[in-house]
């Protein structure tokens, strides 16, 4: 890594004063760190990958931040971690839905799929979509979601990071929660 | 434009509300939400709805509660090549692994497939020459109705593969639904699939995961199976260590495949019955006992309008009967209470497509009479008169003969289904030894035996057949059994002269010469007894000449020479005549050829096993793995009669032909590669022959494993050829090492003839003294083990240990084991050219020794009588013919500039290094 490079943390702070060049360079970093992390995770555990966003999120805190951050720093950063974990899970399954697209007249079939292979990937791209409709209605909700879900934050990270209250959040959490599922088995 | 924004922001609205309401409700017990709800209801419905939604959604689990890592199964990157095949894209992904597309070119097929690459790793030889063996079974399905296995293999990663027919199609339910397939259209597709299944079923392979996604149908309608046999290979490497969980396909799973019991034909024909079910009504049998028509009830009026119906209720009216009562038979808990073959499915679809009884059902007088009524709706009125007339009696008849012919095609299929198992172990597939093989045929006796018990018949052909297929898998014990039975019975049937008796008598005496330990007393015993009856009752026939040929073969095994050689006269004699192109011939040939190269009669050999080869070609194709196994010994029969180039060019095509034809070697084809680098070498061409022999123990040491003594033969080729190299202290250790590998497995015999070669190597590195002691301890381990005290290859250590002493200076003992060998060589094979090639160096020891005169002249008398085989074994000729140079020039002898510059001439050629240095110290 060139030295001349910024600091996560340095590009946070930038980023918090209005400067979106650094704004978008700090997603990158983070986005980056996290693609090829999971990655390397899931290739590791091969059968039985465990791919917990928590661990994943704070481990790329340790490695990106330096010490001299600050409390507004850090849960800027978890705000646009849990955003980048939703677009890399996001990313990854449209590459692979289109991965798949003219092999649709051939269908070679594994053991054990039952249930069609395909299933994973669309309902991590409906997910999308719901979340996507949620935004419109109440954008909190929405955050709440991808903080806890993507993001793996706790309800007391949440509640920093939103400012708001640990009770809010885990009202926040089940009507989101409904909502989803509701909008799924629709979709389904 | 704006009344859609504004439905958007009336629709956001409403969903804002919806949750806030959701918010207030959610906490509340049932009982107080019941009023609010009450009133939202009649205030307004769709805020109702939505709200009623919202709370419902919150008491199920949902995709949210899934961890984040079931969302996302890492996409393995596609490899750029499986073994021989270049991938082209990505087909398909599922839980075990990968489905691609892949490409293979040789310059002159180009070929495509669908690749499946299985996350399982196969870490030990043993499972990988399983795999590897498996997958020549499967490769050897031919069928129009499953997709052919091309290749198989384990890559770099230890993950196997397969390569599949690419077949474009729609699995069978979708190909079904898009054209609203009838239920006829159905059952006819279905009859397909039984076909598949039958003729695998034949070829001992058990599908194991038959489901409509693994039956694809093509744009004509033509079904093609996918994934034979390979469930079993999962399975195969999954007890050998994996202790992971195996995923199944449940739905279509027999109740023995969940209960881990043993897989046999009948869950087949259970997963062809979950196929039928899934594809007559639209879903899969769902609990035990639930008959078909009742699933029916579940179906949606468009499953059944998909079907031809108009309502579901037409539809469960279709089912109910004969296709219920099929499904059913199929869906027996009890493998043994199923349909004893996918033939007799197939039979009972096409009786329903008929019209006909079929077996499934009770044959209750009321069915079977109404059977009849709908097939002759024309002739039953009239009929009808007759049954009046006659009160039941009529009926009754006719019920009667439809029971003995049901009776009687069921017997008829159950005897084509066993019966088949006698042709179907083919001779590229018979090397496979297999565990479930054999209990497949046990399992195939205990049926026969059950529902054959009053036809002692058919049961005793049954028997007959399958103690050869047993036979074919390797399980004597089994097979020896079956054909002793099926002996018994047809006694008791025919009695003991009769040719029926007589040719499984054969059988019976061939497999005790076979079993370990062989038991020849009895088996000659029995050949005589049976060849009698059969020169009485069938001369001139197949089965006497196959007595004939299995006699030849028996004497030869107990070295019994004079029995073989007389008795193979006979059977030659009668190859001449009309039988000349009955397979039995092919294997009098091959005997004949056995016989005469033991014989040291290359050209009789290299005769015999060219019509062999020509026979087998015609027969089986030039490809065929049985007739390039033959073609391999041809070469190795016309270079030891003296056509070494001629060998060499004919093991070169049959090496290439494996190449083309098996992307993977099996046992026959490495043989083959092992004698063209014996041919190779024999022909100068060292460096090839090194090449293919390292090719060779590459291989080896994969499919075999380490300490198999295939391997081990490879490794003392390998050391063989470096001694011809010249790299003589390699060769010492490489053959000290292959002694350390018999010892290891207690051959004594080869780990003192393998010690004696590292002691010439030695011997030939200039270290004769450290090769004295090793030689020596080789040579008395070789007397007590060749009992008659007189063998080719204890002539040929005592020469080599006397030319040690001879150079060490021990002249008497050396000349001692000279006149030894020699005499040994003499007495063995009077005409030999080993013979002369002793004597050569029992010259050179005389002249070493002192008598320098009776030297010279004992290697002109050796050397004029090699020069007949210069051209067939020119190291034979060209070393004495060296030490004769050295030793004439050294007494002066008068031809010494000729002998010398005729040496001189060969230093170019191709010998082995030993040869040429001597003959360049020779003209120095």
């Amino acid at each position: 890594m060139a030295a001349a490079e910024p600091s996560l943390t340095q590009l946070l702070r930038e980023a918090r004063q209005g400067d979106r060049a650094a704004s978008e360079q700090a997603y990158a970093h983070i986005y980056r760190w996290l693609h090829d992390a999971a990655r390397a995770q899931l290739r590791r555990g091969a059968e039985h990958a465990t791919l917990t966003p928590t661990a994943l999120v704070h481990e790329a805190w340790l490695k990106l931040s330096s010490a001299d951050f600050e409390i507004n720093d850090r849960q800027h950063y978890l705000a646009m971690a849990s955003a980048a974990m939703r677009h890399l899970v996001v990313d990854a399954a449209r590459a692979r839905k289109s991965e798949k697209r003219g092999g649709q007249l051939v269908r070679v079939t594994l053991p054990d799929d039952g249930v069609p292979a395909s299933a994973n990937e669309v309902d991590v791209l409906s997910l999308d979509a719901a979340l996507g409709q949620l935004e419109a209605l109440e954008p909190r909700l929405a955050s709440v979601v991808q903080y806890r879900f993507f993001g793996g934050l706790t309800e007391v990270e949440i509640a920093n990071v939103l400012g708001t209250t640990e009770r809010t959040v885990r009202r926040d959490w089940r009507k989101a929660r409904a909502f989803l599922h509701r909008a799924l088995s629709e979709a389904a | 434009m704006s009344t859609g924004t504004d439905r958007t922001v009336q629709a956001h609205a409403r969903g804002r509300r919806a949750l806030a309401l959701f918010d207030e409700l959610a906490d509340l017990a049932p009982a107080d939400r019941a009023p609010v709800l009450d009133r939202l209801k009649t205030e307004d419905e769709a805020l109702f709805a939505e709200v009623v939604a919202l709370l419902s959604a919150d008491e199920s689990d949902g995709p949210l509660e899934r961890p984040l890592s079931d969302w996302l199964t890492a996409p393995e990157p596609m490899p750029e090549r499986l073994g021989p095949w270049r991938i082209t894209g990505v087909a398909g992904r599922g839980g075990m692994g990968a489905v691609y597309f892949g490409e293979r070119d040789d310059g002159q097929f180009s070929q495509r497939a669908a690749l499946k690459r299985i996350r399982l790793g196969m870490d030990s030889p043993g499972l990988r020459l399983r795999f590897l063996r498996e997958r020549q079974i499967l490769a050897a399905l031919n069928h129009p109705h499953i997709a052919t296995l091309l290749d198989g293999g384990v890559g770099d990663d230890g993950a196997p593969y397969f390569a599949m027919e690419r077949v474009e199609g729609q699995p069978l339910g979708r190909w079904c639904d898009e054209r609203e397939t009838t239920l006829a259209g159905r059952v006819g597709l279905m009859l397909q699939v039984c076909s598949a299944v039958q003729y695998a079923h034949q070829n001992l392979v058990v599908h194991r995961d038959l489901k409509p996604a693994n039956v694809l149908v093509d744009a004509q309608g033509q079904v093609k199976l996918l994934d034979f046999g390979i469930a079993k290979l999962l399975d195969a490497s999954a007890s050998g260590g994996t202790t992971r969980e195996r995923p199944h396909t449940p739905d279509y799973a027999a109740p023995e495949q969940v209960a881990g019991g043993p897989i046999t034909t009948a869950t087949d024909v259970y997963g062809l019955g979950a196929t039928l079910h899934e594809l007559l009504v639209g879903s899969p049998p769902r609990r035990a006992g639930e008959a078909l028509w009742q699933a029916a009830q579940r179906a949606t009026d468009d499953d059944a309008r998909r079907r031809g119906f108009s309502s579901k209720v037409a539809l469960e009216r279709a089912v109910r009967g004969d296709l219920s009562a099929i499904v059913q038979r199929c869906l027996e808990a009890e493998p043994n209470a199923r349909y004893p073959s996918a033939g007799a499915v197939a039979q009972d679809l096409e009786a329903f497509l008929q019209g006909r009884a079929v077996s499934a059902r009770s044959p209750t007088r009321g069915y079977l009479a109404w059977k009849f009524v709908a097939r002759h709706r024309l002739g039953v009125a009239v009929a009808a008169a007759v049954v009046l007339a006659v009160g039941g009696s009529a009926a009754s008849a006719l019920w009667q003969a439809s029971l003995a012919r049901r009776a009687a095609a069921e017997a008829q299929a159950q005897l084509d289904y066993l019966g088949s198992l006698l042709q179907v172990l083919s001779p590229s597939t018979a090397e496979a030894r297999e565990l479930d093989r054999s209990r497949l045929v046990t399992e195939a006796t205990r049926r026969a035996r059950a529902e054959l018990a009053d036809r002692p018949e058919s049961l005793a052909s049954v028997e007959f057949a399958l103690a050869k297929v047993a036979q074919n898998v390797g399980d004597l014990p089994q097979a020896l059994a079956l054909a002793d039975s099926a002996y018994e019975r047809r006694v008791a049937l025919v009695g003991r002269d009769a040719v029926a008796s007589a040719e499984v008598q054969v059988l019976s005496a061939v497999l005790r010469a076979r079993v370990s330990p062989p038991r020849f007393a009895e088996a000659e015993q029995l050949m005589e007894a049976a060849l009698a009856v059969l020169r009485r009752r069938a001369p001139g026939s197949v089965t006497e000449l196959e007595a004939v040929v299995q006699r030849a073969w028996l004497a030869g095994e107990q070295e019994k020479v004079a029995v073989e050689e007389a008795t193979l006269a006979e059977a030659l004699a009668r190859c001449e005549g009309p039988l000349a192109d009955t397979p039995i011939c092919e294997e009098a040939w091959l005997v004949q050829g056995a016989v005469a190269s033991r014989s040291h009669l290359p050209e009789v050999a290299l005769k015999a096993l060219l019509r062999a080869a020509d026979a087998k070609s015609r027969r089986l194709g030039p490809d065929h793995a049985s007739t390039l196994n033959v073609k391999s010994m041809v070469a190795w029969a016309q270079a030891e009669a003296g056509d070494l180039a001629g060998g060499l060019a004919v093991a070169d095509e049959v090496y290439q032909a494996y190449q083309r034809i098996f992307t993977q070697p099996t046992e026959t084809s490495l043989r083959a590669g092992l004698r063209l680098s014996r041919l190779a070498k024999r022909s100068g061409q060292h460096e090839r022959a090194l090449m293919l022999v390292d090719e060779y123990l590459v291989h080896a040491r994969r499919v075999f494993g380490e300490h198999n003594q295939n391997t081990v033969l490879g490794l003392s080729d390998r050391a063989s050829l470096l001694f011809g190299m010249g790299r003589f202290d390699e060769a010492a250790s490489e053959f000290e090492r292959v002694a350390a590998e018999y010892a290891a497995i207690d051959n004594r015999l080869n780990a003192a003839l393998t010690r004696s070669y590292a002691a010439d190597s030695l011997r030939e590195a200039g270290q004769a003294a450290r090769a004295l002691p090793i030689g020596t301890e080789a040579l008395a381990t070789l007397r007590q083990s060749y009992p008659k005290g007189q063998h080719v290859n204890l002539a040929r250590v005592l020469t080599n240990v006397a030319r040690t002493e001879s150079l060490v200076g021990h002249h008497p003992e050396a000349l001692a084991h000279h006149a030894e060998a020699v005499a040994m060589h003499r007495a063995l094979q009077p005409t030999s050219s080993y013979t002369a090639h002793a004597r050569a160096f029992e010259g050179e020891a005389l002249f070493a020794a002192g008598q320098r005169a009776e030297g010279e002249r004992v290697l002109r008398a050796a050397v004029a009588e090699l020069s007949a085989s210069k051209t067939a074994s020119p190291n034979m000729y060209w070393e004495p013919f060296a030490v004769l140079t050295t030793v004439a020039c050294a007494n002066g002898a008068a031809d010494c500039d000729t002998l010398k510059a005729e040496a001189k001439a060969q230093l170019e050629a191709k010998l082995a290094a030993g040869t040429l240095s001597r003959l360049r110290a020779a003209v120095r």
